[in-house]
């Protein structure tokens, strides 16, 4: 299918310059390029020097308003150890105080995250193909999804008693359902143009799965995914609210306790972990979507 | 100007054969069954360029799918060689209106991917070879490894043009492959389309809107009613190839003629379609009759 135009364009002129030249330095070009990163700098810096003085300035209880920089020592303290904290009756106990709790929910977090992803991609394909299962399943999974899953708490109590495995009931309760759901919808909503497509082109019923249903979907699992690790994330620190006793009850049952014992600089630096680890997290699966499925990317835009 | 469907084709063999054709769908949240098209007798010939007008929704894709096998009869038959249509076949490959094409797989992925589909007995350092030659046939030298989404509109439909001629099928068909395309891209599209036919004798039943665009590639254009759909008249154009490529088709001194006979059909049956759209009225009273003919398997989705 060539061109089979007698007329030539003049091209010649243009042509005399490559197609891709380097830009070179400015400062504008600088600014554009860098801006988000100088104005967060700045912001930030703002923001924690006015915490600090707001703070000293007296016209606030330090007992529920810490500086910011008993705040950092306290995070320095319990990360890597080397001082007492305050109301954490010996030094043992008091070094690597929030390492301690940090891994420990880490773990429970990506074990029950990784069992919700396992079980909730499967279910949501089953439903989005097969029309029993999702007439079957699908009164359970509505009414679970809907359901504040806290309310379920008594029962998984009766159940499972206090102890890890009420922890790994609450987050997969709270975590599977996005994943399900969205899987589900990716499933429900392949292009019918693309699975004409397929079938012209000779797909049978299982290659239409596996070469356009599934590659479909997977951006649709990725958001599910997304959504339910934040999900997760309430869950992890609602089940160690309730039922962290032991000492290393979690990042959550930190929080909980060192307020509890007026520590306000731990508590601030507890929660600030629990910040900076959903940040990443949160910003670690944008960046994931974008390198599964770049052409949604564009399209959002 | 017209003729008896089958008559023409310059005693070319008949390929595509539909007698008595009568094919629709199921509206499953109204629970009823719409009767597409009904009665249909045309034959397409082997190398005959056939463009399918009518107004919208009368019936034309429901026609071209049940050409491609992704839709059963109700009544009457079609044939291919001679043979009833019962699926789809690597003979007849399809180019759409939305273009279609995989947005996660790159431009030689999307134009390999019949290969992928069906067991054809090509070693793949042919199969290779094949892919890249005709996505240099369409232009997309050079875009090998781009994404869908990277392309303009012109693009993607030359991507989906190259996977259906991928495997060099007898039948081509054009479900208004220009149809989403700006009017300039449009010229250019149908120009080449025509000199890759011209080239390769390709069979190809085309839809389209456009009357200017039939005019323009039909060998014989069918005029459709308003639904359910039916052969209303079919028109040999008899211009000469090739049309496009040097001079205006337009200044022809058949173009005007044509033109105005066409104009005069197709209004018709806009108009009638327009009124069908207020009263929203389906053929299909005997529902359960139907119902025994409907094959979801093919014409729904999973």
């Amino acid at each position: 299918m060539t061109q089979t135009s007698p007329r030539k364009v003049d091209s010649g002129s243009i042509a005399s310059q490559p197609r891709i030249r380097d830009a070179g330095w400015t400062w504008q070009r600088f600014w554009t390029r860098y801006r988000f990163a100088i104005i967060t700098i700045i912001n930030l810096s703002v923001f924690f020097l006015l915490w600090e003085w707001f703070a000293r300035s007296g016209r606030v209880n330090q007992l529920i308003f810490p500086t910011f920089t008993d705040v950092l020592k306290n995070l320095k303290i319990g990360w890597f150890g080397g001082g007492n904290l305050e109301g954490f009756d010996n030094k043992m106990l008091a070094d690597f105080v929030i390492a301690k709790n940090f891994w420990a929910t880490l773990k429970i977090y990506t074990l029950s995250m990784l069992i919700a992803i396992g079980l909730g991609i499967p279910i949501g394909l089953l439903m989005g193909g097969s029309k029993w299962v999702d007439a079957l399943a699908s009164p359970y999974v509505w009414t679970l999804s809907s359901l504040p899953r806290i309310a379920m708490y008594p029962i998984f109590l009766m159940f499972l008693g206090i102890g890890e495995s009420i922890k790994y009931a609450i987050i997969l309760s709270t975590a599977i359902f996005p994943v399900i759901i969205n899987t589900w919808a990716g499933v429900k909503t392949t292009e019918q143009s693309l699975i004409n497509a397929a079938k012209v082109f000779g797909a049978s019923k299982a290659q239409v799965y596996r070469k356009v249903v599934l590659p479909y979907t997977l951006p649709f699992v990725v958001s599910g995914i997304q959504l339910s690790l934040s999900r997760g994330l309430i869950g992890v620190v609602l089940a160690e609210f309730l039922s962290g006793a032991q000492f290393d009850g979690g990042i959550g049952w930190l929080v909980f306790r060192a307020a509890a014992a007026f520590n306000a600089p731990l508590t601030y630096a507890a929660l600030f972990t629990l910040a900076v680890f959903a940040l990443i997290l949160v910003q670690g699966t944008r960046s994931m979507e974008a390198k599964i499925a770049p052409w949604r990317q564009v399209t959002k835009t | 100007m017209s003729t008896k469907p089958g008559s023409n084709g310059d005693g070319r063999r008949p390929l595509i054969v539909a007698e008595n054709l009568t094919a629709g769908y199921e509206l499953e949240r109204e629970r009823k069954l719409l009767t597409a098209l009904t009665s249909i007798n045309l034959t397409v010939h082997e190398g005959e360029f056939l463009v399918l007008v009518g107004p919208s929704g009368c019936g034309k894709t429901t026609f071209i799918n049940v050409i491609a096998g992704l839709v059963k009869p109700w009544e009457g038959t079609i044939t291919y060689d001679g043979k009833p249509i019962e699926g789809t076949s690597k003979d007849r490959a399809m180019v759409f209106q939305d273009y279609a094409i995989m947005p996660w797989r790159t431009v030689s992925q999307n134009v390999a991917l019949p290969f992928e589909l069906r067991d054809l007995d090509i070693s793949s350092a042919d199969k290779k070879g094949i892919v890249q030659r005709t996505i240099e046939a369409v232009g997309l030298q050079g875009f090998e490894e781009s994404y869908p989404h990277e392309l303009s509109g012109g693009m993607k439909q030359r991507v989906g043009i190259a996977r259906a001629l991928v495997t060099q099928p007898k039948v081509l068909l054009a479900d208004e492959p220009f149809g989403a395309l700006d009017a300039m891209t449009r010229e250019v599209m149908q120009g080449q389309m025509e000199s890759l036919v011209m080239e390769f004798n390709q069979t190809v039943v085309f839809i389209t809107h456009s009357i200017d665009e039939a005019i323009a590639l039909g060998d014989r254009i069918a005029v459709i009613s308003h639904r359910p759909g039916t052969v209303r008249e079919v028109i040999d154009v008899g211009i000469e190839r090739p049309r496009l490529a040097e001079g205006e088709i337009t200044q022809h001194p058949r173009y005007a003629e044509l033109r105005e006979h066409l104009w005069g059909l197709v209004k018709d049956e806009a108009l009638g379609a327009h009124a069908d759209d207020r009263l929203l009225e389906y053929t299909g009273t005997d529902v359960e009759l139907l119902q025994q003919h409907v094959n979801t398997p093919g014409g729904g989705g999973l």
